[in-house]
């Protein structure tokens, strides 16, 4: 699925990951990849510009984390705003989807 | 090791940026991704160069990260996310919001006449000391103001609540619940209860609370 497709949704992605635990850049959007079989492929440099601004919006907080003597890593973690967006996001996409699927099938 | 095409990439990314915090933390964090990128394509068995080149095509171009972060930073509303007080504008009806609107403007008139009444009171007649009189006049001439501003935006024009009423809805909502404890608190030491001006700051506090409710609503309902 491509770029333009997935910008509606990656809101509700993103939270969906950092949702199970705190997680660096890299890790959320491996795991964003891993979740979806691969079929999600944004250039992963363009992730974190929506990170800052979920984090901006008090969706999610994040602090810099040692790995290591000489490399540190940016961790996010879910607000409880953002869990309450994601609990919200959630529900407007199932509506969305299942309103989609019944027109579709 | 990183090589040339990673650090002129992220040369570029510096560059194109521009400088500020928020820019130097998304370049590190862009770093740290090639960095874990890479390490894990090796750890893999993916030879360095491979790795490193694997790395960059992955993550995006100069260009598109760059255009992600002016889309991303753009300033929003200047109301705050309605998801941080946790209203859920879909959960509005159109009925409960009018019955609201309705509301507070049959509040914002009843809450402006007794405003208008306790200031020609204070001027004319109350024999309190004057500070006591310029509070009451100022504090009933803001209500009126607040009660016009209402029925200026909900009840003739009927546009989108503007900031100022939900400031105006904080100032009731402040003046209300001051104006309620205060006349308890005189009841409890006087001995006079004036059960009128206990209900009638009940009514600027109710009046409060539903036009910050109702602007609210209507910016959840524009946000969604």
């Amino acid at each position: 699925m491509k770029g333009e497709a997935l910008k509606g949704h990656l809101d509700l992605l993103l939270l969906a990951v950092v949702r199970e635990g705190p997680l660096h850049g890299y890790a959320i959007i491996e795991e964003l990849r891993r979740r979806s079989g691969g079929a999600f492929d944004l250039p992963e440099g363009t992730i974190y510009p929506a990170l800052h601004r979920l984090e901006r919006s008090k969706l999610l907080r994040s602090r810099w984390q040692s790995v290591g003597p000489r490399r540190r890593r940016r961790v996010y973690r879910l607000t409880r705003h953002g869990e309450a967006a994601f609990e919200e996001e959630k529900d407007q996409w199932r509506s969305f989807s299942g309103a989609m699927e019944t027109v579709v099938a | 090791m990183k090589g040339k095409p990673i650090e002129d990439f992220v040369r570029r990314l510096r560059v194109e940026l521009g400088e500020g915090s928020e820019e130097a933390r998304l370049v590190s964090e862009i770093e740290d991704h090639l960095a874990d990128a890479a390490q894990d394509a090796m750890a893999r068995g993916t030879s360095a160069d491979e790795a490193w080149d694997r790395a960059l095509g992955r993550v995006g171009s100069v260009a598109e990260i760059v255009a992600s972060a002016r889309a991303e930073s753009a300033p929003g509303p200047a109301w705050p996310d309605p998801r941080l007080l946790g209203v859920r504008a879909a959960r509005f009806t159109v009925r409960e919001v009018k019955m609201i609107k309705v509301s507070v403007l049959a509040l914002a008139l009843v809450t402006s006449a007794l405003a208008a009444l306790v200031g020609f009171h204070g001027v004319l007649f109350d024999d309190g000391s004057p500070i006591w009189n310029l509070l009451k006049v100022s504090a009933s001439i803001a209500v009126i103001g607040v009660g016009a501003l209402t029925w200026s935006q909900l009840g003739i024009r009927s546009p989108n609540p503007v900031r100022a009423l939900f400031g105006g809805a904080l100032f009731l909502i402040t003046a209300g619940s001051a104006g309620a404890v205060w006349t308890w608190h005189l009841a409890r030491v006087t001995g006079d209860f004036e059960a009128w001006a206990l209900l009638a700051n009940l009514l600027i506090l109710s009046q409060g609370c539903l036009t910050a409710w109702h602007s609210y609503s209507r910016f959840a309902e524009q946000r969604s």
